[in-house]
Order: C-alpha cells, then sequence, then structure tokens
C-alpha cells in the first residue's frame, strides 16, 4: 500500500546535493511530486523538501539512504494521513522519523 | 624539488599542490594516464618521481581497476588520476565496481578550464553528473587555494566508515592557478559520524540470544577485512563454538583450513552453508549485505531464524532481510565487545550437521572436479593444484565468470586480505589491471590472477604496463574458449541456444611474448603441475594459458530467483 510522504532533508550548501538527492529517488523509481529547495538564513544550510508516494518500507529505506550522503545533516519524514471526523486536519500530517 | 624547501608562504601552483596533498597523505604509489586537461598536473609530478611513483597504464579503466585492487590488499586508498571528458569516462565502471565492492579510491580528473564548462568544448564533460551515482562523494575544484581542502575530504571520506570511491574534479585553470600551500589532513567533518558510537544494550541482547541458541551461525562478509577484524572474529567463534561462512567478498577473513569454516556461500556456494542457512536458529551476519547472490529468493531466507546483523552502514540494516536485531557498529569493536560477552559453548550437533552435506557435496561434486582421471582439463583441479602449491597463501585475484566461482570454491585462503575479485558490479576486465595493483601494494607476496578467455581480452593491453613496469604478477588464463557462465545459463536455462557465447581465441602466450611476457600453454593433465610450477618459480611476470573443459559447469547452483534450498548438486 502506497501512501503519500513529505521527507525534510537538511544539507550542507553543496551544489551536487541536489542531485544526489534526486537520484536517490530515481534509481528506486520513486518518483518526485513535489520539491523544495531554499537555501537558509545560515547561508552554509540549504533545507529541501519532497513529496513524493511510496510504500512504507521504501520510504524507510530512502530517509536511511539520504541520511547516509555525505553532505546530509538530517532527513525526517511525515506521512500524509486522511482527515476523518475522528482525526482533524491539523493532524493529517504523522511524524515518522 | 626538495619537500622540506616548501612552508606556508611557498607559492606554487595547484598542479603542484595535487601532487603534494597526494605526498602529504602518504600516497607512494598511484595509476594514471595524462590527457589535455590534466597535464599542468603530469608537468608538476615530472619534478617529484623520486617521492611518487606513477604507474602509466594503457587505459584509464586499468588505472582505476589498479588502483582497487592496491587498495584490497593494503590498508590504504587506491589512487587514480586521468583527464576530462573519455578519460574521466573510463573511470566510471571502476567508481561502479569499487562503490558496490566498498573499495576506497581517490580519483583525480582533469577538467576544462572552469570557463569552458557547460560549453560542449574539446573533452568536457560533466564528470559530476555522471559520476555522482557511483561516488560516495564528489566534488569540483575551480580555485588553486581549494586543491588541499578537497583532496584532504576526498581522502577522509573514502577511508572512513563504510569506504567507497571519491572523485575531485579541477579545472585547468585551478591546475595553473597560484596558492599558499598548506596541507591538513582531515580528521572529522560536521554532521558526518562514519563510525558510529557501539551500541552496548543491543550488543548484550546479541549475547543473549546466542548464548541460549542451540544452532547459531554466522555470516562473514567485507565488512571483517575492512575492519581489521579477522583476530576478533575467530576468537568469537571459537569462543562460542559457532560455525562461520563467508560471501565472496568475506572470502579470506576466516582461514579456510579452520576447524570451525563451514564454506562458501552464495550462488556457487557450498552446499551445506546454503541449505543450513534456512536451518539455523540465531544467524549472525557480520558486515555483510545479503546480496541476492546470497539469499536466493528472498521470503524464503533463513525465515526460521532469529537474525542478528552487525553492519557499519545503518541504509544496510533491515534492507533485504528482517532482521530481529539490527546493529550499526564496527565489526572489529562488535565483535571484541561480544566475544567478551557471550558464554564459552560448542555446538557440535549442529556442526554435525553441516559435516552430513559436506560428504555429499564431496561425493557428487567435489571429488569428481578435483581428481578427474580422463578427459579435458577442469578448471577446479587447476585451482586446487595452485591452491596447493602456493600452500594456500598467495593473493588470488579473479574476474568474472565461472572461473572466479571455481577459485572461490577451491582455494584454500589461509591470510587475510588474499582474495580480491569483482563481486557487486561483476565486472569483467578487472583481474589483470587489479592483479598488478596488488602486487605493487604487496610485492613480498605472490599475486595470481586467474582469468577467464573472456574477461582477459576485455584489458588485456595492461600486459603494456606489466611489462613497462616489471610487475612480476602471475597470469593463469583459463580457456574453454567460451563466456562459460552465461553459456551455461544458456545450457540450463535457455534450452542450450547458444547464443554468441562462443569465442574464436587468439594466441595468448604469442600475445604475452609480444609484451616481452614469458609464457606457456597447457592442455595435458600430466603437464599441469610442471607447468604450475615453472608459473609460481618465475621472478618476472609469467602467464600461462590453461585449456579446459570447453562446456563444464560449476556446481552446486542455486538457480537464479529460487531458494537456497533448491540449491543443485548436478
Amino acid at each position: 500500500m502506497t501512501n503519500t510522504y513529505t521527507i525534510h532533508v537538511l544539507g550542507n550548501n553543496e551544489p551536487n546535493l541536489l542531485p544526489r538527492i534526486a537520484l536517490v529517488f530515481n534509481r528506486r523509481r520513486v518518483f518526485i511530486k513535489n520539491l523544495n529547495a531554499s537555501e537558509l538564513s545560515d547561508k552554509s544550510q540549504y533545507s529541501y523538501t519532497l513529496t513524493v508516494e511510496t510504500t512504507p518500507v521504501w520510504a524507510e529505506r530512502i530517509a536511511k539512504q539520504l541520511e547516509k550522503q555525505i553532505d546530509v545533516q538530517s532527513v525526517n519524514y511525515f506521512v500524509h494521513m486522511p482527515v476523518t471526523s475522528d482525526r482533524p486536519a491539523k493532524a493529517e500530517l504523522a511524524y515518522c522519523a | 624539488m626538495e619537500s622540506e624547501t616548501l612552508n606556508k608562504t611557498t607559492t606554487i601552483t595547484g598542479a603542484e599542490a595535487v601532487i603534494r596533498c597526494l605526498i602529504d597523505e602518504g600516497v607512494s604509489t598511484f595509476f594514471g594516464y595524462p590527457g589535455g586537461a590534466i597535464m599542468p598536473v603530469y608537468d608538476a609530478l615530472y619534478d617529484y618521481q623520486d617521492k611518487i611513483e606513477h604507474i602509466l597504464v594503457r587505459h584509464e579503466q586499468g588505472a582505476i581497476h589498479a588502483a582497487e585492487g592496491y587498495a584490497r590488499v593494503s590498508d590504504k586508498p587506491g589512487v587514480c588520476m586521468a583527464t576530462s571528458g573519455p578519460g574521466a569516462t573510463n573511470l566510471i565502471t571502476g567508481l561502479a565496481d569499487a562503490i558496490a565492492d566498498s573499495t576506497p579510491l581517490v580519483c583525480i580528473t582533469g577538467q576544462v578550464a572552469s570557463s569552458l564548462l557547460g560549453t560542449d568544448a574539446f573533452q568536457e564533460t560533466d564528470v559530476i553528473g555522471i559520476s555522482t551515482p557511483v561516488t560516495k562523494w564528489n566534488c569540483i575544484v575551480t580555485k588553486a587555494e581549494d586543491i588541499p581542502a578537497a583532496l584532504a575530504k576526498a581522502f577522509y571520506i573514502a577511508q572512513s566508515g563504510r569506504p567507497g570511491p571519491v572523485l575531485v574534479d579541477i579545472t585547468k585553470d585551478a591546475q595553473f592557478g597560484k596558492m599558499k600551500y598548506e596541507y591538513k589532513k582531515c580528521e572529522a567533518l560536521k554532521h558526518y559520524n562514519p563510525t558510529p558510537v557501539l551500541p552496548l544494550e543491543q550488543l548484550k541482547q546479541a549475547a543473549k540470544l546466542i548464548n541460549e541458541a542451540q544452532a547459531p551461525y554466522i555470516l562473514a562478509g567485507q565488512g571483517i577485512l575492512l575492519s581489521g577484524a579477522q583476530n576478533e572474529l575467530v576468537a568469537f567463534a571459537e569462543k562460542a563454538g559457532i560455525p562461520v561462512a563467508s560471501t565472496l567478498l568475506g572470502l579470506s577473513a576466516f582461514p579456510c583450513d579452520h576447524p570451525l569454516y563451514a564454506g562458501f556461500l552464495g550462488m556457487h556456494g557450498n552446499y551445506a552453508p546454503n541449505l543450513l542457512t534456512n536451518k539455523c536458529d540465531v544467524l549472525i551476519a557480520i558486515g555483510m549485505r545479503f546480496d541476492d547472490r546470497v539469499t536466493g529468493k528472498v521470503d524464503q531466507y533463513a525465515k526460521q531464524a532469529t537474525v542478528i546483523h552487525i553492519d557499519i552502514d545503518a541504509s544496510e540494516l533491515n534492507k533485504i532481510v528482517d532482521t530481529k536485531l539490527p546493529i550499526q557498529a564496527d565489526a572489529k569493536e562488535a565483535l571484541s565487545a561480544l566475544t567478551g560477552l557471550v558464554n564459552k559453548n560448542e555446538h557440535s550437533e549442529w556442526f554435525n550437521r553441516f559435516k552430513a552435506f559436506d560428504q555429499q557435496e564431496k561425493e557428487k561434486v567435489t571429488d569428481k572436479v578435483l581428481f578427474p582421471t580422463e578427459g579435458q582439463l577442469k578448471m577446479a583441479e587447476v585451482v586446487h593444484r595452485l591452491s596447493e602449491l602456493t600452500k594456500g597463501e598467495a593473493i588470488i585475484v579473479t574476474d568474472v565468470g565461472q572461473h572466479q566461482m571455481v577459485a572461490s570454491r577451491y582455494y584454500r585462503f589461509k591470510k587475510s586480505k588474499s582474495n580480491v575479485t569483482s563481486g557487486g558490479l561483476g565486472t569483467m576486465g578487472f583481474a589483470l589491471p587489479a592483479a598488478f595493483g596488488a602486487k605493487l601494494a604487496q610485492p613480498a607476496r605472490e599475486v595470481i590472477a586467474i582469468i577467464g578467455d573472456g574477461g582477459f581480452q576485455m584489458t588485456l593491453q595492461e600486459l603494456g604496463t606489466i611489462f613497462q613496469y616489471k610487475i612480476p604478477v602471475k597470469i593463469v588464463i583459463l580457456n574453454n574458449n567460451f563466456l562459460g557462465m552465461v553459456r551455461q545459463w544458456q545450457q540450463l536455462f535457455f534450452e542450450k541456444r547458444y547464443s554468441f557465447t562462443e569465442m574464436c581465441n587468439p594466441d595468448f602466450v604469442a600475445i604475452a611474448k609480444g609484451y616481452k611476457i614469458e609464457g606457456e600453454k597447457v592442455e595435458q593433465r600430466e603437464d599441469l603441475s610442471a607447468s604450475l610450477k615453472r608459473l609460481l618459480a618465475a621472478q618476472e611476470a609469467y602467464l600461462l594459458e590453461v585449456v579446459v573443459e570447453t562446456e563444464e559447469n560449476v556446481f552446486p547452483m542455486v538457480p537464479a530467483g529460487a531458494s537456497i534450498d533448491e540449491i543443485r548438486l548436478e
């Protein structure tokens, strides 16, 4: 079963990090539905936010692969949960790692 | 050019800084091939030939495989150098090979001047883009003053944690630029933690599982060799009384003549170690990654076992096999701690089960291929005789295919770091350059390349390098005039339709002699021992072509996609 995940990567401001991150997904045929990359106020850091659809197993594997990239500082990912009457909209994102 | 004369105020070119960095990093030998965009570095090298040895190969792929061979038998990274464009792209296979097999390499490529980047200039290629998927890390340097820091970082990353290849691409203007040279070795990087803290609590849990196990089983991978944990593995296995099987790249981490050695895992591995993976109760995998050639059909792999997996790379844990106790740790540290935690034990009943299957393999396979009395020579008897004559103490470098599996099965490794092969990527053409790289790293040891006729012809131009530098490497070509492993599969799984696997081969001995390398060809069983003795007695490089059975198959075999339970003896 696939879910929609938001994956947040905090990395060093290194020009080749973006392609390295993209390759982690492409190699596993997990398509990036949305990508935002931005320099932070601390200019030595870069933030990447990606939205993908994949399985829980692959989300974890991808997070581990991202974590081992040399210029990656941290990886967090969240699964999108459907909004239901007993699950309010503000809890739409569930923390995974 | 005396190094002592250089100090922090000395201004040198970026090109000279490259060479200085290599020397300051302790590099004594590296491999390369010059060309336009790396010419300033080669010009600087001209003045440093008494301080660092450069081996001019015949093709950049030869340089990187030689660097791999060098790294695999030493405690140092392999270093190679190439020019831009095709020089750099010729390194790609080696990079892919090295990242698959966790081989520490530092590759330096020249690049066109920074003003020409992205203009499709002559020999300009996006080397960083091309090499990104097959490097642990890479970077481009466009300023001379950035060269020392980039190379220091490269050496650190290549060797730390799970080793791997790195590439530094240096533009020509950076090579020509002037800078004040100062080199500081990199010893840490922010946010990069290559050596995990030893998880003692998990190791205690592991020890408890091991102490309670009736049929524990160790799978040893190359991580043992990479962390230098050979002695720790022996001590752990002996104290806990656990049989040890080896992956392809783990071969030589545990002596083949040790009573607890169970054998070689994988598609063409030994019968008992494969079968009993599905019978053990606690599986202790150390420094290995559950490659598909080891697991066979994963959903039928070791399902009965409680799996403990120790690896330095967190991304390997739970990647393939569901693991009860994933432990991210350096193998040497983990084994040392575990040995203190486990009880002294022996599992003779469990180990006897291996012996029963070993006997079946001996009768149905081994005796037939090691001691045939008629027909053409078999690969196995050649390797077996070589193993006897060298007392299992040589460094064996193999290519890819049937000969590789046969060498892995029948060479009885007694010394660690003695098996050099292309495992993960399966690169034909690897062995010849890797063998002379290994010989340059370990000149006192006998280095023997065992190669098939197909793979030999992929990099045979490196005979020129062996000839030029008089590298006394021994070469055994097991010639069946076929791409043997593909032919075996065609026979077994494609109704014997031998589609483009038969080879019309040249006179290999004549080719060797063209490079002034002595050689001979042997076809008869009664001549084999004498030929091998001449090979080993030679003081210089020597090539022995052994004509072996044309359509021999390697058994046992786990058919692709089958469970390891379905391993076939014939």
